[in-house]
């Protein structure tokens, strides 16, 4: 566990810039929620728009976005929040054995005695770590903060908490994509750019595709859609927000392991 | 003697270039063994390969009798790259004790010493440190498990000479205590003072293997006598074993293959002030085998 702890210790720093990002804009999210609540006016205002942007506004028929549901929708797991916890896995995967690689550290790295798969997993699984404390710090932060203005009124708290085990899911496939390209290529900037392509392909799909009446087979094809598609805090939890996601994410952390312990180092 | 470390026949291509080709090397236990060549003659490469970071084309590589992929057998090496790159964050003591502690290892009295040795700060952060301090680092992670097999690529490149020296000195006390080193190098001084034995490898080929001893007789020498009279080259021309000789103003320059005695003998009839040596014989044997085999 020597170079999971490490890699921790290494990424201590930035890890807390990405908390106080991500905390910081939810904090300002939630501080908005009074000026909102259960005005009527701005889904009068959202209405007009095309459904594709509505989609990815987190907006949705009957849902009032002053209502806290649809805030929560619109406001956190529609918006930055998502894109905030993809960006950090994305970025924490790429480096995991991409940009270590390309920095030449991976190669002094593996002169121990360690097996390569094992320095990748244990670099693969840190990254998850990080990503998994920082969703729950997220929904920490939400409960304190969410609760004295009223933001779980008539909310399934299972569905929140769904909600915000599918965010951390998303970016975990997404980490789990850029920290599997970096293995297999040895390169930051392929795994970076890949899984982002891949990030913003799955959204704006998402968006266009919920509007134009595809069979659900296409539809479903972006992840986005696995997050979004329902508002679980109304409907409640669902497993398809997180676990294929989950499930995906480490099937293709394994192939990304798989070719790193055989191929040559750059 | 038992052998350390043994190539079979290895071979690493990278697309049209054949980096390394057939390369068939024996290091015995105990010695230093010195690995010659150009840049980009495939002597990193061929380490790489003995380090299990790049897989050979074909061949097999057998190193302290595992397979180089055997992350097992690492414990047992010491690796200095020729392209050195540590993590700028980290401090050269949090270096020492991750890699100790992958190395299952926790005397610091010998990394201690180390440090001292080379009057190393390693508490001051890597990316702080100028290039000479970052290769004392990775010299002090080289040694600092008392390595059986140590693996070393242009050691001293970057080095002043009072550290060179140190280094020296390192590797033979390393060896004294049983070590065997791999020594690459591209420049002749680096092995002549340590290695036993030594390879010459060229654009992948192996060209010759020899001891010091052998390459020392073969090599040309080169006498320079500085004599009161203005002397006359063409006289020592007919001398056995002369190869060239020239002179200008008072000095007298002849380079004998084999024995010089013919050549002090004949010049015995001049008025010699003082007899020069210079040591750049086996820096001319070196070239030589380098012409040899481009033609």
């Amino acid at each position: 566990m020597m170079v999971f702890t490490r890699t921790l210790r290494d990424r201590q720093r930035s890890s807390l810039w990405w908390a106080a990002a991500l905390f910081g804009f939810m904090l300002f999210s939630v501080a908005f929620y009074p000026t909102v609540k259960g005005q009527a006016d701005i889904d009068e205002i959202v209405q007009d728009l095309p459904a594709s942007v509505q989609a990815l506004f987190g907006i949705q028929d009957g849902v009032s976005i002053g209502s806290a549901a649809g805030y929560l929708q619109a406001r956190l797991f529609s918006s930055l929040y998502p894109a905030i916890l993809v960006a950090f896995a994305i970025t924490a995967g790429a480096s995991a054995v991409g940009s270590a690689e390309e920095e030449g550290a991976m190669e002094l790295l593996l002169s121990n005695p360690i097996a390569r798969h094992r320095a990748a997993i244990e670099r693969f699984a840190a990254m998850a770590a990080i990503l998994a404390a920082l969703t729950a710090g997220s929904g920490v932060v939400l409960a304190i903060a969410g609760a004295p203005v009223g933001l779980f009124d008539g909310v399934s708290a299972a569905g929140v908490s769904s909600a915000i085990a599918g965010a951390g899911a998303l970016a975990l496939l997404h980490g789990a994509i850029a920290a599997s390209v970096g293995a297999w290529t040895g390169r930051r900037g392929t795994a970076l750019g890949i899984a982002s392509g891949i990030a913003l392909a799955g959204y704006l799909g998402f968006g266009l595709m919920s509007s134009a009446g595809l069979p659900l087979l296409i539809e479903a094809a972006s992840p986005w859609y696995w997050y979004l598609h329902e508002n679980m805090a109304i409907h409640g939890a669902n497993f398809e927000s997180w676990l294929p996601a989950l499930v995906i994410s480490l099937a293709i952390a394994a192939v990304g392991v798989a070719k790193f312990s055989r191929r040559d180092l750059r | 003697m038992t052998e350390e470390k043994e190539t079979a026949s290895l071979s690493k291509t990278f697309g049209s270039l054949r980096a390394v080709d057939s390369l068939t090397l024996e290091v015995r236990s105990g010695e230093v063994f010195g690995f010659l060549g150009p840049n980009g003659a495939g002597k990193t490469t061929t380490i790489r390969m003995l380090m299990g970071f790049v897989r050979p084309t074909s061949g097999i590589a057998d190193v302290l009798g595992c397979s180089p992929s055997d992350p097992a057998v690492r414990s047992e090496i010491g690796y200095l790259p020729g392209d050195l790159k540590l993590p700028p964050g980290y401090s050269g003591r949090d270096l020492f004790r991750y890699f100790g502690a992958l190395r299952g290892f926790d005397d610091w009295r010998r990394t201690e010493e180390l440090c001292q040795a080379f009057d190393l700060d390693d508490g001051r952060p890597i990316g702080e440190l100028s290039t000479g301090n970052r290769r004392k680092i990775g010299i002090v992670q080289a040694f600092m498990h008392r390595p059986r097999l140590l693996i070393l690529d242009e050691p001293t490149a970057g080095l002043d000479p009072l550290l060179q020296h140190q280094f020296q000195a390192l590797v033979r006390e390393s060896v004294n205590e049983g070590a065997t080193v791999f020594l690459s190098s591209h420049m002749l001084g680096e092995v002549e003072a340590l290695a036993d034995r030594v390879a010459i490898i060229r654009k992948g080929l192996l060209l010759s293997v020899a001891t010091m001893y052998e390459l020392r007789a073969r090599a040309r020498h080169r006498l320079r006598f500085h004599t009161t009279e203005r002397p006359d080259p063409e006289a020592f021309r007919p001398v056995p074993g002369v190869i060239s000789a020239t002179s200008q103003g008072h000095v007298l320059e002849v380079v004998v293959e084999g024995s010089v005695d013919a050549v002090l003998k004949a010049a015995a009839r001049l008025t010699v002030e003082r007899v020069e040596t210079p040591g750049d014989d086996l820096e001319d044997i070196f070239m030589q085998f380098y012409r040899d085999s481009a033609e």
